[in-house]
């Protein structure tokens, strides 16, 4: 158990190491980092947006166009993490893009596919 | 024998990376050491100016009430345009790895300040030595009493004590005469003589009429017997302060639940009777009544914190926590009587005294108003009375007046209900032996003067 907490932070100590270099290295923007900067916080530290996670997996699992991709990515950018109002109708309005990007019925909302 | 003024020292001698890089970790990690290292340390303790610079974030973080994660210093630092290196990311990550779970955080402060102080006493020798080298023609007496006086400074005192001159003290004094002279006549022209306040509102006109307010540094202790209102006064005191003129103030209340402080709140505010508000008991009209209290509560500087193992301890790390946060002006400790000894070897006496001391140097430290209640003894003493009185600057005493009192005290039969007495036993800046008719409904925890019926 001890080892498990210990291997958890550090992967918490190297992602956010990454994170902050990539920006330095001008790779993210400032609004990038923050948003995955508190993503990292969100998921290591409150346990929280479980169903933000679930949909975030299940982009990276689908193949989206470039157009889309960005659209996604600027809808996470301008979520306010701490807002649960926001995260709720930023997470239901990349269901639809995804689910009408694969053609799928839209799935609801909190849908767990751990 | 001429030694040379050495240009090196040996490696840590004055500076010490890894005592710098321990507390740094352990404030990302515990709340407590943040409360400490941040009263204790300052950026310019560091030998590092990278040290110095997370240390200013952590701060900066913690002043703001956002815990100082990994992350969030890596964001602060990002967004301030301070971490523009990448070795900046590897020291702090570095430091966040190599934290070891142990609670020697003390050890570690006083590690960094020790050198903080050595490396001030170098740079003291320093230009002392440079003064001679420079041949210049000086005063023996001169250079020595100043070296003296800086000598003291690091030795004795806190870089922010100052020692006031006879001249300092003499201008200080005039200047406060003379605010108050013109401030009196100001109020007796344009508010028909009514005192102004020196410090916090009490909640009493008589007793700001007397005090002239509660002033930061001042511990005031408030005694009464169970069930005879310090609760209520405590509340009392905390609307007249927090609610009604919007200062801030740390409730600490060792005996009740959140819920019990927050219903109580309800009945002071919207005047409804604190059974009937327990029971429920109220028509949609006064369930209005109560959210209209509530927005004022909403909208106050009131921040409560219910806490049943209260040590001395604990009540100095929560004030300064506060202090850093919220900026508050006063702290109310409802009661002593129920806070946890630290050495159980001490005796009852023993701990108020070492209770009441920790609080008025809280008081003077954090320049806040401390209010602590006692619990009266069944014949209205107070255990360890003397030494809390030493200590305090206001000491009040709530007690009823007996039925046989009210029959017979002529100039109580000038008021409208005076059901008790708030005593004045100390007062370190005015008036004190007297004895304020008030009406206490217990009913709606509500408290004000007694007023007096017009003739």
């Amino acid at each position: 158990m001890v080892h498990e907490e210990e291997v958890k932070k550090r992967v918490y100590d190297e992602t956010a190491s990454l994170i902050t270099r990539l920006a330095l290295m001008n790779r993210l923007t400032s609004e990038e980092l923050h948003f995955l900067l508190t993503l990292l916080d969100h998921v290591f530290i409150t346990n929280q947006l479980r169903p933000l996670i679930n949909v975030l997996h299940r982009w990276l699992n689908s193949a989206v166009g470039q157009e889309m991709n960005e659209t996604i990515k600027q809808v996470l950018i301008n979520t306010d993490l701490n807002d649960e109002t926001q995260v709720t109708t930023s997470i239901q309005f990349i269901e639809e893009l995804l689910c009408s990007n694969a053609g799928e019925p839209i799935a609801k909302e909190d849908s767990t596919d751990e | 024998m001429n030694l040379p003024f050495p240009q090196s020292y040996p490696e840590d001698v004055l500076y010490d990376l890894e005592s710098e890089r321990r507390v740094i970790s352990s404030m990302l990690h515990s709340e407590e050491a943040c409360v400490e290292a941040y009263h204790l340390l300052k950026a310019a303790d560091f030998y590092s100016p990278r040290h110095a610079t997370i240390f200013e974030l952590i701060c900066s973080l913690f002043e703001r009430d956002i815990r100082p994660t990994y992350v969030e210093l890596l964001k602060e630092g990002h967004s301030l345009g301070v971490l523009t290196n990448p070795r900046d990311i590897e020291e702090i990550k570095y430091i966040a790895e190599h934290y070891i779970d142990d609670e020697n955080i003390r050890y570690w402060l006083k590690r960094v300040k020790d050198k903080s102080k050595l490396r001030k006493f170098e740079a003291f020798l320093r230009r002392s030595i440079q003064m001679l080298a420079e041949g210049q023609e000086l005063e023996a007496d001169d250079i020595l009493m100043s070296a003296e006086e800086e000598l003291t400074t690091l030795t004795a005192l806190d870089e922010d004590d100052s020692i006031d001159t006879p001249a300092d003290l003499a201008t200080l004094g005039y200047q406060e005469v003379e605010r108050r002279f013109l401030q009196f006549k100001e109020i007796r022209e344009r508010y028909k003589g009514v005192l102004p306040l020196y410090g916090l509102p009490t909640g009493f006109e008589d007793l700001n009429h007397i005090t002239l307010g509660y002033k930061p540094g001042d511990l005031i202790i408030l005694g009464a017997q169970t069930g005879h209102g310090k609760t209520a006064f405590a509340l009392h005191t905390a609307k007249a302060v927090a609610v009604d003129n919007n200062y801030n103030v740390l409730y600490l209340n060792t005996e009740m639940s959140r819920e019990q402080i927050a219903l109580r709140w309800g009945s002071i505010l919207s005047g409804i009777e604190h059974d009937r508000i327990r029971s429920g008991d109220i028509n949609e009209n006064e369930l209005s009544l109560v959210l209209q209290g509530y927005s004022r509560l909403r909208d106050s500087g009131f921040y409560s914190y219910p806490c049943p193992n209260l040590t001395p301890e604990k009540t100095v790390s929560i004030a300064r926590k506060f202090k850093a946060q919220k900026n508050i002006d006063m702290m109310i400790v409802d009661y002593v009587g129920r806070m946890d000894k630290l050495d159980p070897r001490l005796q009852e006496w023993q701990m108020l005294e070492q209770i009441v001391k920790t609080l008025k140097m809280l008081a003077q430290n954090l320049k806040i108003v401390v209010m602590c209640l006692v619990q009266l003894n069944p014949d209205g003493t107070l255990q360890g009375a003397k030494r809390m009185k030493n200590e305090s600057d206001l000491m009040l005493k709530l007690t009823p007046i007996s039925r046989d009192e009210l029959e017979e005290n002529e100039e109580l039969k000038k008021y409208l209900n005076p059901n008790y007495y708030l005593h004045i036993e100390k007062n370190r800046d005015g008036r004190s032996g007297v004895r304020i008719p008030i009406t206490f409904d217990l009913q709606r925890q509500t408290m004000k003067n007694a007023e007096r019926i017009s003739l």
